[in-house]
């Protein structure tokens, strides 16, 4: 997985309710539910925020150590790649990283909320066999010689 | 003609001299059947119109001018009847409508629409539905505009083997089926509803633009309308549980 710049794929229609996401992507018809901490990676996927930002996010918002969220968060940026949720440019605009720097501080963590890995749920969309042969009424039977889905 | 007039008797009217009319041009291929497994849904190679097409028949769909020319294999109800589900799911986002696999019910003024799969006991409730309108027992139209929603019945019909009204009633609830034990009400919140609701919305094309105004209209409704899961046992007892019914 590249460090760089993850970029949402603009085809994606996507909703917050509550802090988490929810994702419709049209190539391939499936809806995408993200906790709240793979929203606040997904949100942040503008092109222009590095990974290195989102790392930061990501521990100012949630009880969680930089180390661990490195790792978390770079399978989760994975996994929307793999889906075709989002791309991830090439670091080479400025320096990125993954590891904590001397500019990254560590909030207070009685403000931050409890973390869980940023997750992302997949599943197929869209009643595409509505078409029920067999429930239609006065066909005689036709339905059995022309296998239908129901 | 004469199989169509006698399918759709419940819904044909008189032609209405409004914009919203479509114009639909009815022939026959005469290739007969192709072997497609499913129905196929895409832009025109010029960009201008949809083309959809199963098995025994294939279409074009001007969205925008609100005209259709199908060719069906055979001169059948089965043909035509599948080709109008296609069409409807495409032209009612227009109007902010979604064909949705659910069964619907108008009870005290207000519609119930009882979302599922087949099994799932669509047909079993509106049967159980004594005393009040059953809009269908297969396919409903969710429909928001102005910011209220409103459920609408449709020609088209399940195991009831009929069609319900031609009717339409703001939309009280929206309910997902899940056979069970007893009756119980569970509230759902938008992400957990549109979830839910997504996968039994009837749509078969691949666009961007078409599948991103489902997402919004479902996004819409499940902010507008209370969701449920709807734990319920085949008797007439789950009305008990709904609200304001």
């Amino acid at each position: 997985m590249p460090d760089g710049y993850p970029l949402q794929n603009p085809r994606v229609a996507w909703r917050v309710y509550d802090g988490e996401a929810v994702l419709v992507c049209p190539d391939d018809s499936t809806l995408h539910a993200l906790n709240a901490a793979g929203t606040l990676i997904w949100s942040s996927a503008d092109g222009a925020t590095p990974t290195a930002a989102m790392l930061a996010r990501l521990c100012a918002t949630f009880d969680v150590d930089r180390t661990t969220a490195a790792v978390d968060a770079r399978e989760f940026i994975e996994a929307l790649r793999a889906r075709g949720l989002l791309t991830v440019a090439p670091a080479d605009r400025s320096p990125d990283r993954w590891t904590a720097t001397a500019g990254d501080t560590a909030p207070d963590a009685l403000l931050r909320r409890p973390y869980e890995p940023p997750a992302v749920v997949s599943e197929e969309i869209f009643e595409t066999t509505a078409l029920a042969c067999g429930k239609i009424g006065g066909q005689g039977g036709r339905c059995n010689t022309r296998p239908k889905r129901s | 003609m004469d199989v169509a007039r006698a399918r759709y008797a419940p819904f044909l009217h008189e032609p209405l001299a409004c914009s919203g009319d479509w114009r639909v041009d009815i022939g026959v291929h005469a290739g007969g059947t192709r072997p497609l497994p499913d129905v196929i849904v895409r832009r025109s190679a010029d960009g201008t119109a949809l083309e959809a097409a199963r098995h025994d028949f294939s279409a074009s769909l001007d969205l925008a001018g609100r005209a259709a020319r199908v060719e069906l294999a055979e001169p059948d109800d089965i043909a035509l009847d599948a080709f109008l589900r296609v069409a409807w799911s495409l032209a009612l986002l227009d109007v902010g409508g979604l064909l949705i696999h659910a069964a619907s019910v108008v009870r005290a003024g207000g519609a119930y629409l009882f979302v599922g799969r087949s099994g799932s006991g669509k047909t079993t409730l509106a049967r159980l539905c004594t005393g009040a309108t059953v809009l269908s027992d297969e396919l409903s139209i969710a429909r928001l505009g102005d910011g209220a929603a409103r459920c609408h019945g449709t020609p088209f019909w399940g195991d009831l083997g009929g069609p319900g009204a031609d009717g339409s009633a703001p939309l009280r609830a929206i309910c997902f089926l899940e056979q069970a034990p007893r009756h119980a009400l569970e509230p759902l919140a938008p992400p957990k509803a549109l979830s839910a609701l997504l996968p039994n919305v009837v749509f078969f094309a691949r666009e961007r633009g078409l599948t991103g105004r489902v997402f919004e209209i479902a996004a819409g409704l499940v902010e507008t309308v209370p969701c449920f899961r709807l734990r319920f046992t085949p008797d007439a007892g789950f009305w008990e549980v709904l609200p304001d019914a």
